[in-house]
């Protein structure tokens, strides 16, 4: 953006914008007009006015969301200041210190009515967005990235090397605006303690519903795969469907020799990790999330102050995340064995720096049993596993699936009902009641064989045949006895 | 009374041995195969554990016999010779449709080194050297599918099933015949005694 770009306030403005048309410039930014002397004519002009309080300016007319700007999370950054509250020094003299240096380093970021909707944030160089025009929805590239633009942008929109885009950017040409809405933006009317909690935040099943045909409309993208049913409040959406995403590590701040203000932190790392959700709530209750490493350091506030915080591992340093790097297809979602058979996904105890364990012993995924103790109850549990897919027990209906052999092994067997193709015309259960010998396409297949049950037709026979030789031998024993007793019985 | 000493102690207990693990693999076979309607183990797993392990041991049992038998030189017992199907057959068939109604002595007088009839020794070469194989194999092929190519070339899984169950129905019919002429001897219990003590005591005529 140009110098005079951030400045000049357009003609457009007055003439096009109903703010312009209807508010004078000093109604908002205040001033006197009538004052011939530039200074004390500018004497108490604010720049923001809808900053820190937008209740006499923006609020004005727009009172639903003046209302809640002290619970805005763009406004006041409380969650983040609660959070570092819990790992502080409780010692008022080091939380002074503390606070100071926050507000140095941290507190900038934040935003407002304004610095949304006609500026750029402060913290990022402020200047006019477009000549003072209000824009409804503040441009992506000129404001929601400039602030969430290392870790959003960069993964919605494909800019970490090897890391595709957002599939909602690919496919759906979305923008940021697309899902969080204005109430999502202006807050709710409780602060909450974390941004997750927040109750108008975006989320997936906003657009994407499993198949109910009740609430079926045609906004609504059905999850139509049986794993969403199976996973339901065990893990979240982004397990399954994000890829590599950033994280930090080591925010160090201070002051150079001049007093400048700095702060560094390591190179950050690309990886995907799936972590144990250390809160889980009724709006967030699954078991597994993605976790991002935040860059978090215990001697963070060291050159301002020594032990401000003590509690370091009251938190997390591995923390609840949803990253933007959503795709379909995933490694992780190849196959049931990608997650089930294997820790790579996971965030294991030799993922976390040693000096992080305690703090994120909530959230470091135990190591996972492998497939065949955890089945060690199949007798044969290779061959079990080798020929029955995963979906034919854990099925959406089936949560946990009964340790009962006669389920299969019956000839009322699920595997007959669970309408698993062979070929297109021809069903589970047609394959496996056809009277023939052969499953060869089955075996190859590795599909599961239930056995020998399926020739009815031989079992007949053969309760049949040695019926047959029981009766005989029956006959054949009562002549005896009888003949010969008779005869004996003449002879004696 | 002639006492014959019939069947050596190795054979005496190869032979009930095998009969409790008969017992044993038709009980679990038939829960196997039913098993919604027969219950004789607790579960169906136990039922599979037990069956796999009374069908190794009867693999066991069987190599056991074999060499006993090679060892021993007892297998001659099993050799049917020509005067065994002519006339040997037919004067036994005749034997037992005709002559065991009408007290007629048994056509064929055991002895240690011949101790069958031309119909059991057809009966039991029949079994020993081509049923009990194809049971016993068949059996591992389906307890071990992954050991051989074998399986998929005759028709998978299936077929092993289909063709151990033949082989089991082919058993259960030759246990039927079997318990039945054991009550042909000179009492009705006289044969099994004989499988107990080895000796076979037979009425001198």
């Amino acid at each position: 953006m140009e110098p005079h770009e951030k400045l000049l306030v357009d003609t457009d403005y007055l003439e096009e914008d109903v703010h312009g048309k209807m508010l004078s410039c000093t109604k908002c930014h205040g001033g006197n007009p009538a004052d011939k002397n530039w200074e004390t004519a500018h004497k108490g002009l604010k720049k923001d006015p809808s900053y820190p309080d937008p209740s006499k300016s923006c609020g004005v007319c727009h009172e639903k969301a003046g209302e809640k700007n002290s619970t805005n999370l763009h406004t006041n950054l409380k969650p983040y200041m609660s959070k570092m509250a819990l790992r502080m020094n409780p010692d008022k003299e080091v939380q002074a210190k503390v606070l100071k240096a926050m507000d140095t380093h941290c507190m900038s970021c934040h935003s407002s009515c304004g610095q949304c909707h006609v500026s750029r944030p402060k913290s990022v160089g402020s200047g006019l967005i477009d000549g003072h025009l209000f824009q409804k929805k503040p441009p992506v590239e000129t404001n929601c990235t400039s602030c969430h633009g290392s870790r959003m942008e960069k993964e919605f929109f494909g800019k970490n090397e090897g890391v595709p885009a957002d599939v909602h950017h690919v496919k759906g040409r979305m923008t940021c605006t697309d899902c969080h809405k204005g109430g999502e933006m202006h807050g709710s009317k409780e602060a909450p303690f974390d941004r997750y909690a927040q109750t108008n935040r975006a989320r997936c099943k906003d657009c994407h519903q499993e198949i109910v045909f009740s609430n079926l409309v045609k906004s609504i993208k059905p999850l139509r795969h049986p794993s969403h049913a199976i996973h339901r409040d065990k893990v979240s959406c982004q397990v399954c469907h994000s890829v590599s995403y950033k994280h930090c590590y080591n925010c160090h701040i201070g002051r150079d020799k001049k007093g400048i203000a700095y702060f560094k932190t390591d190179p950050s790392v690309m990886d995907f990790k799936i972590g144990l959700n250390p809160n889980p709530t009724k709006d967030r209750p699954e078991t597994y999330v993605t976790v991002r490493h935040v860059p978090i350091h215990k001697g963070l506030f060291d050159h301002y102050v020594k032990d401000a915080l003590p509690n370091f591992d009251k938190l997390p340093t591995w923390k609840l995340a949803t990253p933007h790097t959503i795709q379909l297809k995933t490694p992780q979602n190849q196959d049931c064995l990608s997650c089930h058979a294997g820790t790579q996904f996971y965030l294991t105890e030799g993922d976390v720096r040693p000096k992080e364990k305690k703090s994120n012993e909530n959230v470091i995924v135990p190591d996972k049993c492998s497939l065949n103790v955890v089945h060690n109850w199949l007798p044969n549990t290779d061959r079990h596993l080798k020929s029955i897919g995963c979906l034919t027990c854990h099925t959406a209906f089936s949560k946990r699936p009964e340790k009962d052999c006669n389920q299969c092994h019956t000839l009322k067997s699920i595997l007959l009902t669970r309408g698993f193709i062979i070929e297109e015309d021809c069903s589970w259960k047609e394959a496996l009641t056809r009277l023939e010998f052969t499953n060869k396409e089955i075996l190859e297949r590795r599909d599961y064989i239930i056995g020998c049950n399926r020739i009815i037709a031989l079992d007949y026979i053969g309760i049949l045949l040695i019926i047959i030789i029981f009766i005989i031998c029956v006959i054949h024993g009562w002549l005896r006895l009888t003949i010969v007793s008779r005869r004996r019985g003449r002879a004696g | 009374m002639k006492r014959i000493y019939l069947h050596t102690l190795a054979e005496r207990i190869w032979h009930w041995l095998n009969a409790a693990l008969f017992i044993i693999l038709f009980a679990t076979g038939i829960q196997l195969h039913w098993p919604d309607r027969f219950s004789f183990f607790k579960s169906f797993s136990h039922a599979v554990l037990v069956h796999n392990w009374a069908g190794i041991l009867l693999v066991a049992v069987f190599v056991g016999w074999l060499f006993y038998k090679l060892i021993s030189k007892r297998m001659s017992q099993y050799i049917l010779t020509k005067e065994d199907f002519y006339p040997g057959m037919f004067i036994q068939t005749k034997y037992y449709l005709y002559g065991i109604f009408i007290d007629e002595p048994h056509p064929y007088i055991p002895s240690e080194k011949n101790k069958f009839n031309p119909l059991q020794k057809l009966a039991y070469f029949m079994t020993m050297f081509l049923q009990m194989p194809l049971l016993l194999i068949s059996g591992i092929l389906y307890l071990y599918p992954d050991c051989s190519p074998l399986i998929i070339k005759i028709g998978g899984l299936k077929t092993i099933a289909v063709f151990h169950l033949t082989m089991a129905i082919v058993f259960a019919c030759f246990l039927v015949i079997h318990l039945y002429l054991s009550t042909t001897g000179d009492t009705i219990f006289s044969s099994i005694k004989t499988m107990i003590s080895g000796y076979e005591e037979r009425r001198e005529h």
